[in-house]
């Protein structure tokens, strides 16, 4: 059995590198690739837990956690689509849609 | 790198060492058992059995929305 902070590690590693995409990228494609590093971290989180405390809780909602990244990453990709045919770029610099 | 990048990358190393520091210093207790999948499927269709249908509304949702957002419109 892998020792829990070694998991627990790796997530945070993943989790600074999706924050780090997010941070710093402008595409709006990568933006949305860090972001689901970011909740496969929080799903590493779920699993690592759920096999230290010997409860299979964990890993069902990891399930609906990978389930609501799927949905989350299939609109936004439609949603960027559709800017992208609206402004002709999906530079998140460029796009000032909900600025007042 | 501009100074900003390097603020951030600073940040982010030093959250890692905080975060790693605090998981590696944690005094866990060695278990042997491990979650099987006998396990895994009897609370999923156990316990959580609302979270298939929870799902399966949510992957129809985000179909649905999807095509809805991504739809060519007719001229």
């Amino acid at each position: 059995m892998i020792p829990p902070e070694y998991e627990l590690a790796l997530s945070a590693l993943l989790f600074c590198i999706g924050l780090w995409g997010v941070v710093k990228r402008r595409n709006a494609i990568v933006v949305l690739m860090s972001i689901e590093i970011l909740l496969n971290a929080a799903v590493m989180n779920f699993v690592a837990f759920s096999s230290y405390a010997n409860d299979p809780s964990g890993q069902v909602f990891a399930l609906l956690a990978i389930a609501v990244a799927a949905a989350e990453s299939a609109v936004g990709v439609a949603i960027f689509l559709t800017l992208f045919k609206a402004r002709g770029t999906i530079e998140l610099d460029r796009i000032r849609l909900l600025r007042w | 790198m501009k100074r900003n990048e390097l603020w951030v990358l600073l940040g982010l190393g030093a959250l890692f060492v905080l975060m790693a520091a605090s998981f590696t210093y944690t005094a866990w207790e060695s278990q042997d058992a491990v979650v099987n999948a006998t396990a895994v499927s009897d609370s999923l269709f156990g316990r959580y059995v609302f979270v298939m249908p929870l799902i399966a509304l949510l992957l129809a949702a985000a179909m649905v929305g999807g095509i809805y957002l991504a739809k060519e419109e007719r001229s």
